[in-house]
């Protein structure tokens, strides 16, 4: 599948992205990990769609975390995305820290999202199971962080994982991963990963919605899965057996099953 | 030479096989393992081993501010400093960290360091710091904000001790309608300002701006300490001056016996209880706390693991990178002068209880080195005459 990287204008900000494919547009909202590159989950999304993945800001060589205060912030800056990309309403995939951004504009501004998908998100809380603090991984223990994303930690994807304490990586790829936790931290460091209004105006979303969770989500336990599912009205949930965190890249066949069969 | 005598508080008694069963001496440490009976003992020793500081003779006392840790039992240095202040009527008393992210307002600091300065005489020393890493967990305060924090928290104390009140600051993270702090520090314009730094060009730029004096964080190879002063004074001559000695200070460990081998003996168990079981956790850097080129410099230059205190392994390690100063009157004072006059700092600042030293070691330990190295230090290396440079005024043409 081709693919083109191209710098978008939000708000003033030069914004980074990369599309493909053909057909109605898709959004896809990435994680804390960056990815708005071209991944093997990306690639099958932009079949029959096309396919656009924006890095926030902050991430990658995306502009504009210096005004990013918190979370309202980023969903004002794509309010304007959504304007400049000249969507009336679009449908919405977003993985995690992407799937609370995507939440919240489905919530503030309802119109605007026809089909969502919220995966693995964070964004509400669950007091008996709060969200692991992503922020306390000790760099010199890459397992610890493939334990905490995947069910399986010797499952391919999790043993491509690394981490800046214990392999050499270039310069721009530590620079991208230092980058993209500071943003992280920026609008998730305390109230940890999520917006505690969220939860109350989650009535308001109107967007047919399938929450995907991996049944052994040690980030985002499925008992969020199950909240959101329970608050967004008509919202379904689907669960993927044996599957942590990052379900598109540990079990992508039925992570892309159920997302494709929800679009359409 | 000025000479400073630095506490940092340790708690001293931790289980023998602390390091192995805990990760972490910051943040996470258990405070089941505080012993309230046996920090009742410390306390009151050390305060009477900083107030001893007068009467040996020293230039000042440094207190510093941490949180949630066994390294340190200092989470509120003011506290400590009033105390100090009862307790002494010559000496300064440089409170090495308030971290001004850490107060909401920050017109809090404005107020202890004005009081502490008003009732000491104009004695105090303000040291206005970032706050380490694991501070930003133990608060819950966002470590991406820290820099601007600091920036904005340390602009609005220095106004409000410098320009008429009430006045208004409106600033990216504090708002406030009406900034009228009563009492004003004593010393004129407003107590000197000394702001720690580990090697941020950044933080060095804004000090040398400012004619702050500059203290480079402790605990790293003497190598990387000769790097970072050396850019300090370049940073100076850029805005037009030369550093003051005054403007710069080495912080150190020191231990003096009669001997080299006695002064080793002595002290080397308390310094590998003060390394395995007291430093991990310090270095914690969360996300967003440095500009990423700093985080890319600190990152490779700690790479070799021999630039930071926790790779020493060996006493060999130790002397090589003088992470103490170890040894008789004559051993110590060449190398403090060896150093310092290297560096060009004239402020020596001495821990002279680490780790596990008990109060009645550590109290010899000061008095050998008013009585034996002082003089040796200050005949090599006299005070500089020349007055420090005036502190720029805020609001300035700062960008």
């Amino acid at each position: 599948m081709q693919n083109t990287t191209t710098t978008i204008h939000v708000l003033g900000r030069k914004i980074h992205e990369i599309r493909g494919g053909e057909g109605r547009p898709l959004l896809y909202l990435h994680s804390a990990m960056g990815e708005a590159i071209w991944l093997p989950h990306l690639s099958a999304l932009a079949e029959g769609r096309e396919l656009h993945a924006p890095a926030h800001p902050g991430f990658l060589s995306s502009e504009g975390i210096e005004q990013i205060r918190d979370i309202e912030d980023m969903v004002d800056h794509y309010y304007s995305y959504l304007d400049v990309m000249g969507w009336e309403s679009v449908d919405v995939v977003g993985l995690s820290l992407g799937g609370w951004i995507a939440a919240e504009l489905a919530a503030r501004f309802p119109h605007r999202i026809s089909k969502l998908v919220l995966a693995s998100a964070c964004g509400i809380w669950v007091r008996e199971k709060p969200i692991a603090d992503i922020f306390a991984i000790d760099t010199r223990f890459p397992e610890r962080l493939r334990n905490l994303l995947f069910q399986d930690a010797n499952c391919p994807a999790a043993q491509l994982m690394v981490m800046p304490g214990n392999v050499e990586l270039p310069d721009e790829m530590l620079i991208n991963i230092m980058n993209a936790f500071a943003a992280t931290a920026k609008i998730g460091w305390n109230p940890l990963l999520h917006d505690p209004r969220l939860e109350g105006i989650l009535h308001r979303v109107t967007a047919q919605t399938l929450c995907l969770w991996g049944a052994n989500d040690r980030v985002v336990p499925l008992e969020y899965g199950e909240k959101y599912a329970k608050r967004i009205p008509g919202a379904r949930l689907e669960v993927i057996p044996e599957c942590g965190h990052l379900a598109p890249l540990e079990n992508p066949v039925a992570w892309l099953a159920a997302v494709k069969g929800f679009l359409g | 030479m000025k000479h400073f005598l630095f506490h940092l508080m340790p708690y001293r008694e931790l289980p023998h096989d602390f390091e192995k069963t805990h990760e972490s001496a910051w943040v996470w440490a258990p405070n089941s393992l505080f012993d309230p009976e046996k920090a009742h003992g410390y306390y009151n020793e050390y305060i009477d081993q900083l107030a001893e500081a007068e009467p040996l003779g020293f230039d000042g006392v440094c207190v510093n501010e941490h949180h949630q840790n066994v390294y340190g039992l200092m989470p509120s240095p003011n506290l400590i400093a009033s105390m100090l202040v009862m307790r002494t009527r010559r000496i300064k008393i440089a409170v090495v960290g308030n971290a001004l992210p850490l107060y909401n307002p920050p017109t809090r600091v404005a107020e202890e360091i004005a009081m502490l300065d008003v009732i000491s005489g104009g004695r105090i020393i303000s040291g206005q710091v970032i706050g380490g890493g694991p501070e930003y967990f133990s608060f819950s305060i966002n470590p991406a904000e820290a820099r601007t924090r600091f920036a904005e928290a340390h602009e609005l104390i220095m106004r409000a001790w410098t320009q008429p009140g009430p006045f208004e600051f409106y600033g990216e993270h504090y708002k406030l309608r009406y900034v009228n702090v009563f009492p004003r520090p004593l010393q004129k314009p407003h107590p000197p300002i000394w702001i720690p730094g580990a090697g941020s060009l950044e933080t060095m730029e804004f000090v040398a701006k400012r004619r702050y004096a500059y203290m480079g964080i402790p605990y790293f190879h003497i190598d990387f300490f000769k790097r970072n002063y050396a850019l300090f004074r370049e940073c100076c001559e850029k805005e037009g001056y030369q550093a003051h000695p005054e403007q710069m200070g080495l912080l150190m460990p020191i231990y003096v016996a009669e001997t080299d081998a006695k002064a080793r003996r002595e002290f080397e168990e308390h310094f590998w209880y003060f390394k395995n079981k007291l430093i991990p956790g310090l270095t914690l850097s969360p996300p967003g706390y440095t500009s990423v080129k700093s985080a890319l410099r600190v990152f490779k230059s700690l790479k070799d693991g021999k630039t930071f205190i926790n790779g020493c392994e060996s006493w060999e390690d130790v002397e090589k990178g003088c992470f103490a100063i170890v040894g008789s009157p004559e051993t110590v004072a060449e190398k403090i002068v060896e150093h310092a006059s290297e560096i060009g700092c004239g402020n020596m600042l001495g821990l002279f209880q680490l780790g596990s030293m008990p109060s009645a070691q550590a109290r010899e330990n000061a008095r050998r080195y008013a009585e034996a190295v002082m003089p040796r230090v200050n005949k090599e290396l006299p005070n500089t005459i020349r007055p420090m440079p005036a502190a720029m005024p805020f609001p300035d043409e700062r960008k």
